[in-house]
């Protein structure tokens, strides 16, 4: 029996350390995944948190006919989408994504040389942010899973509970939004 | 390889991680593509921005509060044993008060004299009787199957202060009750197909109660806070999955089924 599926049963059978230490490895990303989804510390650690309670609670559930990942990561995508439905975030279409004034707080850095290249490498990433931000849920998700955290077509299509052709379709036209809102400003 | 594949290719083309064979067939396409190898030329700076995105660290002091919270969940987990308990517990104290009364009544007809005063109980000691009884020692018949699980739990011994254990019941109970209960889940689906049939499968493994069906609507019955948790993790692996802010009145949540 791997560890992982040791620490399940234990987990499973009320072992509060045990569960502890079995989704240690699942944290990191799981708040790297909300922090994309809101682009709020704040708001990542406690959908974080809120996250693993669920698991924490439902743990018994778990029949182990999907990936623990797989399982938890869904989890972590209801819980923001939830959370944008109660906030009813500002989200434009990808057709006003491409069309839209810039509202951005930082200024876009200056096309000429210059020899900072980490800070403005690091303001092109707030502004990529802010875009990714101003997705819909739906895309967001999967070019987060896609080209942040490097998940595969069949796991996202797995996480988010949607056909393979669905995700790729989704990605294709996430990019092509933010291609165009940040050809300004790279 | 057709224009279709390098699209879904290009992100792991861009990276690097493309199987060998993929990635030259791949570069032989982009060579007769002048479509492609725009689209890969405008896609390269997007994708090199977002793989410059760092994994952030964990905040400080993350995994203490997260254990805080599941200490809370532990805590309030046990609603079904709660149930027991009080189930057990108020089983208890009227047999208790029940067998206390009967001595109080039978007691001058069983043969120990007429009515002398001398051998009426004095007050206090009834209320000493009670006490030497243990709550688990009070156990109605039937409840034995329930031994197993009880072993496992902290047995309410009557206090010398009999209120004690009442406040406890009260604490519990208030708990129960105030239990914040959605009144409504909205589940955003692809397709209807069966997934009003799969809530019925749900409910019926949860124990809850299905008060209505209609097209799209489905009235369960919630009698345990635990169950709305399970609830919405099954529902979550059907669709996406909302709650309605109002507190339920009754007890009673509704499903509103959506087709996305």
């Amino acid at each position: 029996m791997s560890g992982e599926t040791q620490l399940l049963e234990q987990a499973k059978a009320g072992n509060l350390q045990a569960f502890e230490e079995l989704i240690s490895t699942y944290e990191k990303k799981i708040y790297n995944y909300c922090l994309r989804m809101t682009n709020s510390r704040e708001d990542a650690e406690d959908l974080t948190q809120e996250v693993f309670v669920r698991v924490y609670k439902s743990i018994k559930t778990f029949k182990g006919s999907s990936q623990l990942a797989t399982w938890i990561y869904r989890i972590a995508h209801n819980v923001c989408i939830d959370k944008y439905r109660k906030s009813k975030a500002s989200v434009v279409s990808i057709s006003q994504l491409k069309n839209q004034e810039d509202e951005r707080e930082i200024e876009l850095p200056s096309r000429s040389p210059s020899p900072e290249d980490h800070v403005i490498r690091s303001e092109q990433q707030k502004l990529l942010l802010q875009c990714i931000n101003r997705l819909k849920p739906e895309y967001r998700s999967v070019i987060i899973l896609r080209d942040i955290q490097h998940y595969s077509y069949e796991e996202i299509s797995d996480i988010l509970n949607v056909p393979l052709g669905t995700v790729k379709s989704h990605i294709n036209r996430a990019r092509a939004a933010l291609r165009e809102a940040v050809r300004q400003f790279l | 390889m057709h224009c279709e594949h390098v699209k879904n290719w290009a992100d792991e083309y861009l990276r690097g991680t493309l199987p060998d064979e993929l990635e030259m067939e791949l570069k032989d396409h982009l060579v007769d593509c002048p479509s492609c190898t725009r689209y890969i030329t405008e896609l390269e700076p997007l994708l090199r921005l977002m793989a410059g995105l760092e994994e952030e660290p964990l905040p400080e002091g993350f995994e203490d509060r997260l254990h805080k919270r599941l200490m809370a969940a532990d805590r309030k987990k046990p609603a079904a044993a709660y149930k027991n308990k009080w189930i057990r517990w108020s089983a208890g104290l009227a047999a208790a008060f029940a067998l206390a009364f009967s001595i109080y009544i039978v007691q001058p007809w069983t043969g120990f004299g007429s009515r002398n005063e001398s051998s009426m109980p004095e007050a206090g000691d009834l209320a000493r009787d009670s006490r030497e009884y243990s709550i688990s020692s009070m156990e109605p018949e039937g409840s034995q199957r329930n031994n197993t699980a009880a072993e496992e739990e902290p047995e309410l011994k009557m206090s010398e202060n009999s209120t004690d254990a009442l406040d406890e019941y009260d604490a519990l109970h208030k708990e129960f009750l105030e239990a914040k209960l959605p009144s409504a889940i909205y589940l955003y689906v692809p397709g209807n197909g069966r997934t009003g049939d799969m809530i019925i499968e749900i409910a019926e493994e949860y124990d809850m109660k299905v008060l209505n069906r209609d097209k799209n609507e489905i009235a369960l019955q919630i009698t345990d806070p635990d169950q709305i948790d399970n609830l919405l993790e099954k529902l979550a692996e059907l669709g996406r999955v909302k709650t309605d802010d109002n507190a339920s009145q009754d007890n009673t949540i509704t499903i509103h089924v959506m087709e996305e």
